[in-house]
């Protein structure tokens, strides 16, 4: 037999996977090959380290149960579907809200504004705001920027909720195969709701 | 509730019992961060790891339809876990390119200190766990698996889903190359 075939064979044998008949081959090869009683020999003392328990402290234990309850509350809070869905609609929800705040604050002060005084119902001058709001109202680039305004102002009363939405998914590679059919389903119908149809295929 | 039988805990588990779960999570965590733990080299990363092993567990288990055992579902996702984190940091730890000069023994193309120098056995293990992380991911994973964790060669397949022989090969192929890395070493290596 070649020293190759032995060493393959010998590997099989330290894993208790090599058959009686081959056993038997195999012994008879090293009683007779010195190199390959060696590198047996190497192998064995090799696997009794790597092979060794790897201890933890009961303290080390305790705290890794303790962080992995907390993950699980917070999951329980959460969910994982309930994250993906939450960080749709917070993509959606602010800036639809500062758009009807604006398009909201301009109708108000447009029905207020008494006719025919040329003025605003806050008075002052040209620089007022019920001022840039009347000029809004024929001028849609103003009325763009008076709507980024608001949704920056909100942005900062909120302390940037970009910074909150979790990509959970994306940083989870096995995210989307521990989904169940169902949670697909589900995931699936409410972006569609969200991004107003035509969503997930 | 610890005591139970697996199969009763996993059911539990499964129609949404924490506490079953966490039965299960204390049976099997040291065996999961030991895997782990020799696969990525260091106990923080292996902490971390262990950690999305046990929360994607959870968050899978209501699918978990019982054609494999609890624990070769388990190794599986850390294997699968551990190999993309790996991946993810571009790294394998420790990793040097094994020619065939040094599976052929040629001492010039071995790394490390002189083998003269008298190492206790702290030394040595910490040589061999790092040989263990400068295997290729694949003859790793099946070398973990077997020697690190003691599974059958058919266990380990089931975990990594490749045929038996496959996992045969690999360990073959493992040893000889952590024999050609840790030569100078072993007559070090009290049994």
């Amino acid at each position: 037999m070649r020293c190759e075939k032995a060493r393959r064979w010998l590997s099989d044998d330290l894993d208790g996977a090599l058959g009686p008949a081959r056993k038997a081959r195999l012994a008879v090869h090293l009683s007779s090959c010195h190199d390959c009683r060696a590198y047996r020999d190497d192998l064995v003392r090799l696997e009794a380290t790597a092979g060794r328990r790897l201890e933890r402290s009961a303290d080390d234990w305790a705290a890794f149960e303790r962080r992995l309850e907390a993950r699980l509350d917070a999951e329980a809070r959460n969910g994982p579907v309930g994250r993906v869905l939450e960080a749709n609609r917070r993509a959606w929800a602010w800036p639809a809200v500062a758009s009807a705040a604006a398009a909201a604050l301009i109708l108000w002060l447009a029905l207020g504004r008494p006719l025919g005084d040329g003025g605003a119902p806050f008075g002052g001058g040209p620089d007022s705001l019920a001022s840039l709001i009347a000029v809004a109202e024929t001028d849609p680039d103003i009325g763009e920027r008076i709507s980024e305004r608001v949704e920056r102002s909100i942005r900062e009363m909120t302390g940037g909720w970009e910074g909150r939405i979790q990509a959970a998914a994306a940083e989870d590679p096995l995210f989307w195969e521990s989904l169940s059919d169902e949670e697909l389903e589900r995931l699936a119908v409410e972006l569609a709701k969200d991004i107003g149809g035509g969503g997930a295929k | 509730m610890d005591d139970g039988p697996e199969d009763v805990l996993v059911e539990s588990a499964r129609r949404g019992s924490r506490e079953a779960f966490v039965a299960l999570v204390r049976r099997h965590r040291g065996r999961v961060y030991g895997l782990i733990r020799r696969m990525v080299g260091n106990p923080v990363d292996a902490d971390d790891l262990a950690q999305e092993v046990f929360l994607t567990a959870w968050r899978s288990i209501p699918s978990f339809k019982g054609e494999a055992s609890f624990s070769t579902w388990l190794y599986r996702i850390a294997v699968n876990l551990t190999l993309s984190f790996l991946k993810r940091k571009g790294r394998e730890k420790g990793r040097v390119e094994l020619t065939e000069r040094a599976i052929a023994g040629d001492a010039a193309a071995v790394e490390g200190d002189s083998p003269e120098r008298d190492v206790g056995l702290h030394e040595i293990a910490r040589r061999v766990d790092e040989a263990v992380g400068t295997l290729p991911p694949h003859l790793r994973t099946s070398f973990v698996l077997v020697v690190g964790q003691g599974m059958s060669h058919a266990q380990a397949a089931q975990v990594l889903g490749c045929p038996e022989n496959t996992v045969s090969w690999r360990m073959h192929k493992a040893r000889k190359l952590l024999r050609a890395r840790l030569r100078p070493y072993l007559g070090e290596v009290r049994s």
